[in-house]
């Protein structure tokens, strides 16, 4: 799984930079909303937070 | 929205790579942190500390390596010492975990190390896989960031398996490809092959680009000529010859060092080279599910489906009135975020319309082929599965 991972990342960079591009608020927003998510998921996974 | 001054800042040709480097180093916080740590209570050895999910074979082969006997009862403790007892994989990066331990002493600090180093390196090798593909710095940046931030790369990053020492290598390898640094490719992919048997994928994602700029060159004959079947095919050959020539000689340098030992037979390998690389293409074809994929075993394309989390290890608050046997609490998940996996395969159709969309002519500077001039440029995403190749 983990070697498959970067192109998912850079896809993923892809998506996010193409729609931050169209300027709109709502665009903007739904990228921030989905870093912020990536973000919190990255300290709820965390093992020694466990919350999951 | 962004304040004068900071978008000053940010417009810096330095600013990404502050970022990346903050990024870097918030990632390395994290990996390193608590890195000895679960440990049955009193923890006064190393094999206090608990062995994290695939640990339990490649730490103690790492020990065999070194010459320290794993406790009794758990994998390789009857194994020759100095030989690698878990011959179904290349020796690398348990020789790497084996000269940790003989620098640090057996423990957990030695066990891990070397994952929270190549795990590092992956992600400078993600950030520069995408410049090589053609995304700008900041898109970079954020690529790096994702890898940087996923649970997965968080729990391979800090634990003793294989795939993290492979991942860093190939990503490089890929990235020098793209390029058209075709011997240090073949060095970084061979190095990769060493660590882990995964490696050899990465060869599918440099034929997929090689298809994509044979297929653009053929739609649209100003692009390179180096983009043209004939130079494609001996690009390719010559980098997955070459780094399967080095693949061979590093298993014959490894196999002095450490003699690979089949495990269940009870056997030195003694043929050299190939009759390791024997040995690891039959052990893996004897791998089969005939029950379908059950437990933690899945289909190849589940994964992007997000199968569910394997727990690699937890470790549940004691009971009222108990005492602790293992501290801390903690849950190692194998498992990709959520919100990265949620938007997958959006993302890949994402890049394939674009694949698609490409316009005939479209000239820009840039180009990934060695020597060629500038019209178009490869991008590839470095799955085994989903590589594109498009031009802007």
């Amino acid at each position: 799984m983990l070697s498959v991972m970067p192109g998912i990342y850079l896809a993923l960079t892809v998506l996010a930079s193409t729609v931050w591009r169209t300027r709109r608020i709502w665009a903007r927003g739904t990228v921030a909303a989905w870093v912020a998510a990536v973000a919190l998921f990255a300290v709820l996974m965390y093992p020694f937070v466990a919350a999951f | 929205m962004i304040p004068a001054p900071l978008r000053a800042l940010l417009r810096s040709p330095a600013a990404p790579l502050v970022v990346l480097a903050l990024v870097s180093l918030l990632s390395l916080g994290a990996r390193t942190y608590q890195l000895g740590q679960p440990c049955t209570l009193p923890c006064r050895s190393a094999n206090d500390h608990t062995l994290i999910f695939d640990e339990a074979y490649y730490v103690n082969a790492a020990r065999v390596i070194a010459g320290i006997r794993p406790p009794a009862g758990s994998h390789y403790d009857h194994s020759p010492l100095g030989t690698d007892p878990n011959a179904e994989h290349p020796q690398g990066a348990k020789l790497i975990m084996a000269g940790s331990i003989e620098l640090f002493g057996d423990g957990p600090f030695a066990w891990r190390i070397g994952s929270v180093i190549f795990g590092s390196l992956a992600i400078l090798a993600m950030y520069a896989l995408a410049r090589a593909a053609g995304a700008g710095r900041w898109s970079a940046v954020g690529a790096a960031t994702l890898m940087a931030a996923d649970n997965l790369m968080i729990v391979s990053g800090r634990i003793g398996t294989l795939d993290i020492y492979a991942l860093g290598p190939m990503l490089f390898g890929v990235a020098l490809y793209l390029r058209g640094r075709l011997v240090p490719a073949m060095l970084m992919l061979a190095v990769a092959d060493c660590m882990k048997e995964v490696a050899p994928y990465a060869l599918i994602v440099l034929a997929l680009v090689e298809l994509g700029r044979v297929l653009l060159r053929y739609r649209e004959p100003s692009l390179p000529a180096q983009w043209r079947a004939r130079p494609a095919l001996l690009r390719l050959s010559l980098v997955a010859v070459g780094s399967f020539a080095g693949f061979i000689l590093g298993l014959w340098v490894m196999g002095l060092i450490a003699t690979p030992y089949a495990d269940s037979a009870r056997q030195l390998i003694t043929g050299g080279p190939f009759a390791h690389l024997r040995h690891i293409v039959t052990y893996a074809e004897a791998l089969t599910a005939p029950q379908g994929a059950t437990g933690i075993a899945s289909y190849p394309w589940q994964w992007l489906f997000d199968k569910g989390a394997i727990t690699y290890l937890g470790v549940s608050p004691p009971l009222p009135g108990h005492a602790a046997g293992i501290l801390p609490v903690c849950e190692f998940l194998g498992e990709i975020s959520p919100p990265i996996i949620a938007l997958a395969i959006p993302a890949l159709l994402l890049c394939l319309a674009r694949v698609a969309r490409i316009p005939r002519s479209s000239p820009s500077p840039g180009s990934s082929a060695p020597g060629a001039p500038t019209s178009c440029r490869a991008r590839s995403s470095t799955a085994s599965a989903t590589s594109t190749t498009c031009c802007r």
